[in-house]
C-alpha cells in the first residue's frame, strides 16, 4: 500500500469522525499557533533592538557626556556640567578621530496654529537621526549644509505632529520654537528600544545644532559625538579621549563614554525578550505535548473501535506493518493538519501584532518548516503505541470483536 | 492443501481446550468441498487454519508446498492476500467504503496499480451481478448483494481457494441458494471452494462433504448428485 493511498484512507477515516478529529487537532493547533506567534513577536522585538545596535554610524561613534548628566550628585569642586568648545577642539586634535560633533538637549515650548506643546528639543549634526535613534518617515533629514548654514529647519516626532497639526502632515508647515519660526522638513518615529518608545510616543523636535545654539545660546552642550576613523580601535580611543578630557577638567570622573550605556540597555532588552520568548515557547511546547497525549488517547480509542475493521483488513491480506502504517499515517495526518492550521493562525496573530504595535514582526521559513515537522513528529511518536497495538492484534479475535 | 494430524488447543481459565483432534485432510485444486458439523465441532477453527488466519498447535499444514506452521505473520498475510479469498457469514465489508473500494482493497495490499485495480474490481462486480451497484455503500445493499460484494472481494487477487464460513447463514433460503449457485459456477470455472456450514442442504451443493464432530472427521465422501 503506497503512501498516497494511506493518506487518502486516513483522510476518509478522519472525515468519518469530523468533530472528534477537529477536537483532537485543537491541541496541536493551539500549540503550534502560539509557538509561531511567540517566536515571530520575539524575533521582531529583537531585530528592532539589534537594528539600532548594529547601526553603522553608532558603531563608529564615541558619545561622551559629563558624568553628572548620567549620575547626578551633589555639587562638588571640579564638577563639569557641559562640554566646552575647548573640549571639542581637544577631541579634534586626536589622531584617529574622523570628525567631532555635538548634540544639545533641552525642553522648550513648540507652538503652531494655536497649540503649544512643551517638547523635548534635540539638536546635533546631520547624522543626528542615528545618534538620537530616530527614523524619518516623511519628508527628509536635515543636511550638513543645513547645519553649516544655521538654517531654521526641524523634524518633529509623530506624537508631537499629531498634537500640533492633528491628522494633517506637518511637513512644509511652520512652528515656533522658543519664539523663532522654524520650517518643518520631516516627521520621525523613534527607533529606540522598539516597543517602549513606540508606546510612549515622546514629543520630540530635532534641529541642526547651529540653529539651536542661535535660539538658545545659554544652553550647554551635553554630548560630544566623536566619529572614529576606519581601522581605529574605538574602545582604546575612547579611553584615551575621556582621560585627556578629565585631565583638562582636573577631575578624574568628569566625563563618561555613554555609548556603552546604550548598548547595555539594548542588550538587557534583548536578553529579556529572548528569555520571555523561550519561556512562552516552552509553555507552548508543553501545550503541544498535551495535544500529543490527546492524539494518543484518541488513536487508542479509534483502534479499539475499529478492531473489526483491523480483523477484516488482516483477513484479506494486510500485513502487520500495513496496519501499523495505516494508524501511524492517520495520527500524522491529524497532527500535520493541526500544524498547518496552527501555522496559519500563528501567522495571522503575528500580522495582527505587527499592525497594532508596528514592530517588525515576521514569521521565518525555518520556524514554519520547523513547527510543521515538529507536529508531524508528534503524530509519529504519539501514534506509534496505538498503531503497534493495532498491528499486534490477532486477526481471528479482531474479526470476532463486536 | 494438506493437513496431517492437526491438533488445535486453546488454553482457557479452566485448562486446555482441544478443538481439533488429529485432523488429516487433503483438498486438491479445483475441488468443491463442504465441511459440516454442529456448532462447537471445530469447523470454524478448521477454516481459520485452512485460511492461514491461525496455525495448528500440533501437526502440519502444507499449503502449496509451504509449511504454514513455520511462517511469520507477514508471510501468512501474503498467502491470505494472494491465494485465499474469504467469505464470511456477516460479510465483513468495510462500512465506509463503496462496493468498488471494498473489492479493490485486497489489490491495494497487493500493490496493484490504481487503474488496473479499478478495471478488475468493476469486472468482478459485474461477474457477481452487481454492475449497477458498484458505488453503493454496504448499508445501501441487501444481504444477498453484500455477500456478492464479499465474493467479488474474495476473488480480487485470483486466489487458489475460496473459503466460505456459513456464507448463507445471514440470508433467506432463496438468496442462500443463489449464493451457493454462484459458488458452484465459480468452481466450474476452476476455483477451489471450501464451504463451512451447519446446514445439510447447503453442504449438499458441494461435490465432497466432510463431517466434523467434536473436533474429529467422522465422514468424508462424495455428494450424490440429486
Amino acid at each position: 500500500m503506497n503512501l498516497a493511498e494511506m493518506v487518502l484512507s486516513a483522510w476518509d477515516a478522519l472525515r468519518a469522525n469530523k468533530l472528534r478529529s477537529v477536537l483532537t487537532m485543537l491541541g496541536i493547533w493551539i500549540g503550534v499557533a502560539s509557538i509561531i506567534a511567540i517566536f515571530a513577536i520575539g524575533q521582531g522585538g529583537q531585530s528592532a533592538v539589534v537594528s539600532v545596535i548594529e547601526s553603522q554610524r553608532l558603531q563608529r561613534t564615541i558619545q561622551i557626556l559629563p558624568r553628572e548628566w548620567i549620575e547626578p550628585g551633589l555639587p562638588q569642586p571640579g564638577q563639569v556640567l557641559s562640554i566646552s568648545d575647548a573640549d571639542l577642539a581637544l577631541a579634534r586634535s586626536f589622531s584617529g578621530v574622523a570628525s567631532v560633533g555635538y548634540t544639545l538637549y533641552g525642553q522648550g515650548p513648540v507652538s503652531a496654529v494655536g497649540h503649544t506643546v512643551n517638547a523635548s528639543i534635540q539638536a546635533g549634526p546631520a547624522d543626528l537621526d542615528e545618534l538620537a535613534r530616530f527614523m524619518v518617515v516623511q519628508g527628509r533629514m536635515f543636511t550638513a549644509t543645513d547645519v553649516v548654514a544655521h538654517r531654521p529647519v526641524a523634524l518633529v516626532s509623530q506624537s508631537l505632529a499629531k498634537k500640533l497639526f492633528g491628522a494633517a502632515s506637518p511637513v512644509g508647515r511652520t512652528v515656533q520654537v522658543g519664539g523663532h519660526p522654524v520650517h518643518v522638513i520631516g516627521e520621525t518615529v523613534s527607533t529606540q528600544l522598539g516597543i517602549l518608545s513606540t508606546l510612549l510616543g515622546a514629543d520630540e523636535i530635532y534641529m541642526p545644532a547651529t540653529t539651536c545654539r542661535d535660539f538658545f545660546p545659554w544652553w550647554s552642550i551635553t554630548e560630544m559625538d566623536v566619529e572614529v576613523a576606519p581601522g581605529v580601535d574605538k574602545a582604546d580611543l575612547s579611553r584615551r579621549l575621556v582621560t585627556a578630557l578629565n585631565v583638562r577638567a582636573g577631575n578624574p570622573d568628569a566625563f563618561v563614554d555613554s555609548s556603552g550605556l546604550w548598548t547595555g540597555i539594548e542588550h538587557m532588552v534583548d536578553t529579556v525578550t529572548r528569555i520571555l520568548t523561550w519561556i512562552i515557547g516552552a509553555v507552548a511546547g508543553i501545550a503541544l505535548l498535551v495535544g500529543g497525549v490527546g492524539v494518543m488517547n484518541i488513536m487508542l480509542v479509534s483502534v479499539a473501535e475499529r478492531t473489526q475493521e483491523i480483523g477484516i483488513r488482516a483477513s484479506i491480506g494486510a500485513r502487520p506493518r500495513d496496519i501499523l502504517a495505516q494508524f501511524l499515517v492517520e495520527a500524522v495526518v491529524i497532527t500535520s493538519l493541526g500544524g498547518v492550521a496552527g501555522i496559519g493562525t500563528g501567522i495571522g496573530v503575528a500580522a495582527a501584532v505587527r499592525a497594532i504595535t508596528g514592530l517588525p514582526v515576521g514569521v521565518g521559513w525555518p520556524v514554519v518548516i520547523g513547527s510543521f515537522a515538529f507536529s508531524a513528529w508528534i503524530g509519529l511518536i504519539c501514534g506509534l503505541y496505538p498503531a503497534m497495538k493495532a498491528a499486534r492484534m490477532n486477526p481471528i479475535d479482531a474479526l470476532r470483536y463486536e | 492443501m494438506q493437513l496431517s494430524s492437526v491438533f488445535k488447543h486453546y488454553s482457557t481459565g479452566a485448562g486446555r481446550l482441544t478443538v481439533l483432534r488429529d485432523v488429516s485432510l487433503t483438498i486438491a485444486a479445483g475441488e468443491f468441498v463442504s465441511v459440516i458439523g454442529p456448532s462447537g465441532s471445530g469447523k470454524s477453527t478448521l477454516m481459520h487454519i485452512l485460511g492461514c488466519l491461525d496455525v495448528p498447535s500440533e501437526g502440519t499444514y502444507r499449503f502449496q508446498d509451504l509449511n504454514v506452521g513455520t511462517l511469520d505473520a507477514s508471510a501468512l498475510a501474503r498467502i491470505r492476500n494472494r491465494e485465499i479469498g474469504f467469505v464470511f457469514q456477516n460479510f465483513y465489508l468495510l462500512p465506509r467504503m463503496s462496493a468498488l473500494r471494498n473489492v479493490e482493497l485486497p489489490m491495494v495490499y497487493r500493490g496493484v496499480p490504481r487503474a488496473e485495480r479499478r478495471r478488475r474490481a468493476e469486472a468482478l462486480l459485474e461477474r457477481v451481478g452487481l454492475a449497477d451497484r458498484i458505488h453503493h455503500l454496504p448499508n445501501e445493499l441487501s444481504g444477498g448483494q453484500r455477500q456478492r460484494v464479499a465474493i467479488a472481494r474474495a476473488l480480487a487477487n485470483d486466489p487458489a481457494v475460496i473459503l466460505a464460513d456459513e456464507p448463507t447463514g445471514a440470508l433467506d433460503t432463496q438468496t442462500g441458494r443463489e449464493i451457493m449457485a454462484l459458488f458452484r459456477a465459480l468452481n466450474e470455472q476452476g476455483v477451489t471452494v471450501v464451504v463451512i456450514t451447519h446446514d445439510p442442504d447447503v453442504a449438499r451443493t458441494a461435490r465432497r462433504m466432510i463431517r466434523l464432530v467434536d473436533g474429529r472427521i467422522v465422514s468424508d465422501g462424495r455428494v450424490e448428485e440429486s
